[in-house]
């Protein structure tokens, strides 16, 4: 069914090289002055899917996701979004992704409300479309409370509920998100999965990299583990079952590439 | 357009409405006057000392106030009988020929004399004609460098105005020249540049780093590149924003050097400059405010932290002092020395305060500075663009 559907993402070859300072070389005890943080990953990502990235730090799944919200330029390769060149139509591209990762963070100085109107504003939506997403998301993520508070002032769960709130404001099409319940307790946490289903019913595209296996287990349609920039595995979740499970298949892989096995 | 005024009503509001930000944008025109006011203090003699009542004053007076009888001026009959009437010492006046006016200023130069009262002809016997049509006139010079000189000044000047306004002919007859003491001048010609210059490039070092280094090490800067808004408009929307709170600095700022400048020179009328002078200086003020901006705005947007912006704007700001105070000490009224950024602003001011303002080198200064503003707005565009930069974190 899924390969009739024409992929909305397509990733082609994708590399990423940081040059290295001499600092930095010794800091990771190594002579390289080149830094393959994303070498050679090629994936397709659908309409109506939740695509799981795993791996351990260092394994280049947050370059990955930074390439794809359009924050760093790939070295190589090419990535197609929604029929848009990455290199070519990047603002085309972020008009229609919601992005979300831990080293993003919203002005301490403002309220979720002002923050929300502001980032409104950017996007252009319309005095109406404002006011409807604004209670909506608010009231989806709990956060009306705590809506004229500074940000700064707010716990660190609330504040990653008014960063997804804000990266959702426009409606995306295209979903990336860099552990997106990070901070959450067990409730908001649940609130979080709960919506990202109803996102994908919804036919987004959805991209979630997280240390967390049981969420990728429990939400991901298709899963991709990431050793050392490389795409050590890529498939459907129900044959990761075939493997023994998630957490069986993370550590073989990982032990395959340490040389333990 | 519409995103980048967003970015600047956003960046406004952080400014405006944070207590430490307000702070840093007033507290410069508030020292800047508090400074400037208590300098001449500091200074002593030259301004608004007290007077020994022992002082023997010696008034030099030209001998050409009545033509027709033989009597003191009215001038020297008041001033004396107040003295008296004070218990300080009475003034000895000592009468000169017109002609010799300019010797007997010299010899107040020199501290011979405390005070030069020169009238035109005539003046007593036609100050008091309601038929004639021609207003005869008065001059008090005095040294600002004395503190008995320029409390004779502001006795004598109180005194005349009292006598002679009354008969309806007051703007003709106050004193309409003050002899000013260089070396004063030259002392406030080196100071207020520098210190001047300083305050306002002190305000773009709180303000600047924190908008961009300051977001880059937030992690805030990360939100806005995500969104559709282009780097330009992000960095123009930035500069834009910190001209405008710059400039309330700025306009501040020359407030407090606008208040305080009649007193650093010695007579406490805001007129001592002239309202033109005051609108010079603020366009000069203007177009550093914009200048500094735009240079903190590109070291900002290279750092990686506000820690890091600080410390590459520090050493620049100890350079601006420098070259700040270069023209209360060297000749840089040459219209070449226009085209240098910073020493043409301070230049600029020196001559405003020095009476010797060239209009045509306040312009080219202007330019200079408005061109150099936008070849680094053009810099500062173009590091946004750069990944590596704007990423760094």
């Amino acid at each position: 069914m899924q390969q009739e559907i024409k992929p909305s993402v397509i990733v082609t070859h994708l590399s990423k090289h940081f040059t290295l300072s001499n600092a930095q070389r010794k800091k990771r005890k190594s002579e390289d002055k080149i830094l393959k943080a994303v070498d050679d990953i090629s994936f397709d990502l659908y309409p109506g899917e939740i695509f799981g990235l795993l791996g351990p730090n260092g394994a280049g799944k947050t370059t990955t996701l930074r390439i794809l919200a359009t924050l760093l330029k790939p070295s190589g390769g090419s990535v197609e979004i929604e029929g848009f060149n990455l290199n070519k139509d990047s603002e085309e591209i972020r008009k229609r992704i919601g992005f979300l990762t831990s080293e993003l963070k919203l002005d301490n100085f403002f309220t979720p409300d002002y923050t929300f109107d502001f980032f409104a504003s950017i996007y252009g939506l319309g005095e109406e479309r404002r006011k409807n997403r604004k209670e909506f998301l608010f009231q989806k993520f709990g956060i009306e409370e705590y809506r004229y508070k500074k940000i700064g002032e707010l716990s660190s769960g609330m504040k990653q509920k008014v960063s997804l709130a804000i990266s959702l404001l426009h409606d995306p099409s295209f979903i990336i998100y860099d552990e997106p319940t990070n901070g959450l307790d067990i409730i908001a946490s649940k609130a979080v999965e709960d919506y990202l289903l109803e996102l994908k019913e919804e036919g987004k595209t959805i991209i979630i990299s997280t240390h967390i296996m049981s969420i990728i287990d429990k939400l991901a349609d298709r899963i991709a583990i990431m050793l050392d920039g490389k795409i050590a595995y890529l498939g459907d979740a129900k044959d990761v079952k075939d493997e023994g499970g998630l957490e069986n298949l993370f550590f073989r892989l990982y032990e395959e590439k340490e040389g333990k096995r | 357009m519409r995103r980048i005024f967003a970015i600047i009503k956003k960046e406004l509001r952080r400014f405006f409405f944070d207590r430490r930000m307000l702070m840093a944008l007033f507290l410069p025109g508030i020292m800047i006057f508090l400074v400037y006011y208590f300098v001449p203090d500091i200074y002593g003699a030259s301004f608004n000392a007290t007077y020994d009542s022992s002082y023997e004053a010696k008034i030099a007076i030209s001998d050409n106030y009545n033509l027709n009888e033989d009597k003191p001026s009215l001038i020297e009959t008041e001033v004396s009988d107040n003295f008296n009437k004070l218990g300080y010492e009475v003034p000895t006046f000592i009468e000169f020929n017109i002609n010799e006016e300019e010797t007997i200023i010299d010899e107040l130069k020199l501290g011979n004399f405390d005070l030069v009262i020169s009238f035109t002809d005539d003046f007593e016997n036609l100050i008091f004609d309601p038929t004639i049509s021609s207003k005869p006139n008065i001059k008090i010079y005095y040294n600002s460098a004395s503190k008995e000189s320029t409390y004779l000044y502001s006795f004598t000047y109180a005194l005349a105005d009292s006598i002679y306004s009354s008969y309806g002919i007051n703007d003709n007859i106050v004193p309409d020249v003050s002899e000013k003491n260089y070396q004063a001048l030259q002392v406030v010609a080196i100071i207020l540049p520098m210190l001047t210059i300083s305050m306002i490039f002190s305000t773009t070092l709180q303000v600047c780093p924190e908008a961009i280094a300051g977001e880059k090490e937030r992690g805030t800067l990360s939100a806005l590149l995500v969104t559709p808004l282009k780097r330009s408009e992000l960095a123009i929307g930035k500069i834009i924003s910190l001209i405008i709170v710059s400039l309330v600095s700025g306009v501040v700022s020359s407030l407090g050097l606008i208040l305080s400048l009649p007193r650093l020179l010695g007579n406490d009328s805001l007129t001592t400059l002239g309202v033109e002078a005051y609108i010079l200086l603020f366009l000069a003020i203007i177009s550093v405010v914009i200048l500094f901006v735009n240079i903190a705005m590109c070291v900002s947007t290279f750092a990686k932290s506000t820690k890091e912006a600080t410390s590459y704007l520090g050493p620049l700001l100890v350079m601006f002092m420098i070259v700040a105070m270069l023209p209360g000490i060297l000749d840089c009224s040459n219209i070449g020395f226009a085209f240098v950024p910073i020493l043409n602003i301070s230049q600029v001011m020196s001559s405003i305060i020095y009476g010797t303002m060239d209009i045509t080198y306040l312009l080219l200064s202007f330019l200079t500075n408005i061109v150099l503003s936008c070849a680094f707005v053009a810099i500062d565009v173009k590091l946004f663009n750069v990944e590596s930069i704007v990423m760094r974190q």
